[in-house]
Parts: C-alpha cells; structure tokens; sequence
C-alpha cells in the first residue's frame, strides 16, 4: 500500500509526456466520484444511475459562479457540494423508496433532467456549446494551472476520500449498509435506521460526485452538457462493477483501468470499440466479482495450491 | 411480576384475509413462552407485527407497559425486542464474526462523521463490538468458523448465527420464528439448551415453532393459534390434551 502511494504521488516526475499525466487526473476525478457511488451500490446494494448529474451539478455550480458572478473558487467549491448534497436529499427521500429497477429508473430519469436543463437553461450554463472562461484553483498566490499542479490537488484528494471510504466501511456505519444490501429486513430487524442510512449514504456518493465535478470544472476551465449525460453515469456504475463492487480499493482499479482503456485502444484505431467491448465482458466473465477480489483471490488459490503441492513432496 | 410484552385483542387483515383476529396473550421478564399452531395459524404474522414490520388493523402491543405498535422496526429494535426469521436472513457479503457486530448496532454510537475520522473514542468501540462478537460466538460454538462468510455456514450453524446475532446486544425478549425446522435431533437438542442458556441470561423468549418435543421440553406456557384464533393457553402439559388443541394439528374426523 505504501509502495501504491509512493507511485501513485511520483507518478508526474516519471513521465515526460503531459498527455499522460492529463489521463492519469481523469483517472484521480473519476476514482472520487467512483469511491463514492461503490459505497452507495457496492456496500449499500443501492444502484443509481444518477451520478453523472451530481457530477455535472457539482461542475456547473463551481463553473456558472466562479466564471460568471466572480465568486472565489474554494468556497464555491463546498457551496457546489452543499447544494447538491440538498439536491440528492430532496430527491433521495421519493426515490430510496424503490428497489432495484425502478430506482435505477428514477436516478436515470433525474439525470436527463438535469442534462436538458444544461442544455435549456442557456442564460445561465450556456447551452449546448458549454460554459468557458472557469478560472483555474489558486493555492496562495501559486495558480494551480497545469497538468501537474492539478494531479497532486486530485490524487491528494481522490486519497483523503479513499481513506475516509475505508475508514467508515470498516466502523459500524459501514456495517449497517452492508447488513442493508445483505437483507434489509433483518438489519431493521437489528436496529439499522434502514431508511436514514440509504438517504445519508445516497447524499454523501453526490457530494463526492460534486466535489470531483467542481474540480474538474476548475481543472478543464471549460464544461458543457455532453461530459454530464447518462453515459457517464454508466460508465461509473460499469466502473464500480470492474474494479469490484464493495472493494474500495478496486474503485481505483476500476477507475483507471475504463478511463485509460480507450487512450491505449486508439492503437488500434477504428477496432477501439470491439475491443473495449470485449475487455469489458472477458473480465465479467472470469471475474464477475470484480477485477481486484478476482485477482486477489487467484493469488490466494495459487498460493494455497502451492503449499499442497509441497506438503504432497 | 410485571408483565414485559403485551399482546391486546390484535387483529390483522390481509385484503380480505384474517390472519389474526382479536389475539390477547403476554410474555412476562425471563419467561419461555411458546406460540404454536397449524401452518397459516398467524405465528409469523404475531412476530411481524410486535416488531413493527406490519400494523395491526387494530389492537395493541405494548412492551414493558409503552405502546410499540406505531413505531418502526429499527426503533422497536433499540427498545430491546430481537428476533430471527423462518426464512434465515444470513448477510451473505458479510463474515460470521460481522454478522454478529451487527448484532451490537443499537448498542453503540458511532455515526458517519466519526466513522470516516476512524475516531479515538470509536476505536474503543470497535474493540469492545468485536470482544462482545467474539465472546457470544464462544457461546454458540461459532468460534472456529468466525471469519468464514456467513452464508457458508452449513444450514443448521446459520440458523444458530441468527440466533447469536439476534442474542449479542442483550434484548429483553427475542422472538425465535421456528429455530429447529430442518435441524436434525441433536441440533435441535443444542437448540434448546442455547434457548435455555439465553433465558438464564435474563432475555425472554417467544418461541414460534412446529417441533413438540422442543417446545414441551422448554416452555413454561404454550399458546395455541389456529385460523388467526386463539384456541387455547397453559402450561405444556396442560396444553397437549386440550381436545382443540388435538383437532387443530390432527384434524377431525370431518376433515379426513
């Protein structure tokens, strides 16, 4: 693990290329917003595919404020997460009261809501051909404005969010959303405030979502509606199922590996697609629980394979 | 002694169909009382109301003299009222020993904030969750296979695990929805003596279940339901010859 953040924090000094250290910040935002939505589907059983408009919220508020009102970027930043916090709240409370497909509905319906909305709502988000001229974080005086300066403000923070996400999946909090996703009668049946702890778990996976979207809004100095549609939302979901679902360590797997798949697939050129295709499925096939506890399971079967062997000699 | 569950005239419609009608009975502190009848009777129906699952269409439960009807399940939880379940309800994405902490949720604090903080005072509480976990495990002769899944437990050992789960947090009373189905004799003759180790420890016990020598053996007052009635009450040996009692499990001779 130590290793992991060595790497993980030298990685900008190790390559010349900005290119890559650009793909390896997409990577850092969608592991915040992937580390988030896992505790909310992986952990609490709870599927959204909604978090492609708590992103976009979390963007267009940093973006719409900062570029066009002048407010100043860190403070918008947690107000950007408080309103959409308030957001996920208002619609959290109806929608949690689904199970499986109809919530995946409701949270589907929610983000073609908000995604027509960027794109209506001109005045203001301008439109379809976006909303440019976010001024960039600053830190003091120091203007957080290359690839480089923005891939320590991410990962830092992408690694707060991971060690917050293991602290609390490994407290009695995390227990009870696990005991929800078990079976939610019998942990009802125990005490879990079932209903509090989907609304506060759903609240806190769109928080994070806002906070990498306002980042990103800070970061690319540019957004438009395309990037927030319900694409996104799936590829965060498929995201959260490659890397593993209740694994948070696989969120970064999960992240990275569908972020840097197509980059490395343009080799290929117009196969890109069919590859991908077939990446994604050779991987549920072999590791239907996730790339990560797949991995971490082989070795362990190996490892036990090879001491039989040597108790056989 | 001071009546600790209160069962008065409940009354429980599906649509069109009664499943209890007008049902009075209690359950006094440190007490095995045992509620039988013929499947369909409204046993299951009995725990799913005093836990709050279901509303009764009318009628009252009350624990310790405070009505509990109209509260949630996870409030009636934290009052001291446990149970397991007929169909078992193992958390399958979770060990044994963490089944059991779980068990221990309305015991302990810890929120989201001091969660994500891992919290000095929540450190404590995770180490005396486990201890208790660990020690309620000893008990149920669960020790050896605590950090196996959950549901990897064989059929009989997972049902004891709902028990354990059930019992860790020290309820007033647990309701046990037929422990013994499907166990073999001599699971079900350490079932009774888990049963009875859990009432010396001061929980009463509601026992739902279909195998007479377990509840003859252990019940100091059986209830018999049938048709959403109920036909009689009394000590067990009492209980056996009532003629309503004989009908409603052999059936008449009209029936057959």
């Amino acid at each position: 693990m130590g290793v992991l953040a060595a790497l993980i924090l030298l990685y900008p000094l190790l390559v010349r290329n900005s290119y890559y250290v650009l793909v390896a910040n997409i990577v850092g935002l969608n592991v915040i917003v992937v580390t988030g939505l896992n505790l909310l589907i992986g952990y609490t059983g709870q599927i959204s595919l909604g978090h492609g408009a708590f992103f976009g919220l979390g963007a267009y508020i940093s973006g719409i404020l900062t570029a066009n009102y002048g407010f100043p970027p860190w403070p918008t930043m947690v107000l950007a997460m408080i309103v959409t916090g308030l957001m996920a709240l208002i619609i959290g409370i109806p929608v949690l009261k689904l199970k499986g497909h109809y919530l995946v509905m409701a949270t589907l319906g929610f983000n073609v809501i908000v995604y027509i909305c960027m794109i209506e709502m001109e005045e203001f988000t301008g439109g379809p051909s976006g909303l440019s001229g976010i001024p960039n974080l600053t830190l003091g005086r120091v203007a957080l404005d290359s690839d480089r300066a923005m891939y320590w403000t991410i990962w830092i923070t992408a690694f707060l969010v991971l060690v917050g996400a293991l602290n609390l999946v490994h407290s009695r909090v995390g227990r009870g959303l696990k005991a929800i996703h078990g079976s939610e009668v019998a942990a009802a049946a125990l005490g879990v405030n079932t209903r509090a702890f989907k609304i506060k778990i759903f609240v806190a996976s769109a928080v994070l979502a806002a906070l990498s979207g306002s980042l990103y809004a800070h970061y690319i100095t540019f957004v438009s509606p395309k990037t927030f549609d319900f694409f996104y939302s799936i590829r965060v979901v498929i995201m959260v199922i490659i890397g593993g679902m209740g694994s948070i360590w696989g969120s970064i797997f999960g992240a990275a590996l569908l972020t840097s798949l197509p980059e490395l697939l343009e080799m290929v050129e117009e196969y890109s697609v069919l590859a991908y295709g077939l990446i994604l499925t050779v991987v549920l096939i072999f590791f239907p629980q996730g790339l990560l506890p797949g991995l971490a399971d082989l070795v362990r079967r190996r490892r036990h394979k090879a001491l039989v062997f040597a108790d056989e000699d | 002694m001071k009546e600790l569950l209160r069962i008065e005239t409940l009354t429980k419609e599906f649509g069109g169909v009664t499943a209890l009608l007008e049902v009075d009975f209690h359950v006094d502190p440190n007490e095995i009382v045992a509620l039988i009848g013929p499947n369909g009777a409204g046993k299951t129906t009995a725990i799913n109301i005093i836990t709050g699952i279901y509303r009764p269409t009318s009628g009252n439960v009350s624990l310790a003299g405070r009505g509990i009807s109209s509260l949630e399940p996870y409030r009636i939880a934290a009052l001291g009222v446990a149970r397991t379940f007929q169909n078992i309800q193992v958390f399958h994405n979770m060990t044994v020993l963490e089944n059991v902490m779980v068990g221990l949720h309305t015991r302990t604090r810890c929120g989201f904030l001091s969660g994500c903080l891992h919290a000095i005072g929540h450190r404590r509480e995770e180490r005396e969750v486990e201890r208790r976990a660990t020690e309620v495990l000893g008990l149920m002769g669960l020790r050896e296979q605590k950090d196996l899944p959950g549901t990897a437990l064989p059929y009989g050992l997972q049902k004891r695990l709902e028990m354990a789960r059930a019992w860790v947090s020290g309820p007033r009373i647990l309701l046990l929805d037929e422990p013994a189905a499907g166990l073999n004799s001599r699971e079900t003759e350490e079932t009774a003596e888990m049963i009875a180790r859990i009432r010396n420890a001061g929980t009463a016990v509601l026992l739902v279940e279909h195998n007479m020598d377990l509840v003859m053996g252990i019940s100091d007052r059986v209830i018999v339901l049938n048709y959403g009635r109920k036909i009689a009450e009394g000590r067990p040996e009492e209980v056996r010859g009532y003629p309503e009692v004989i009908e409603a499990y052999l059936g008449s001779d009209r029936d057959a």
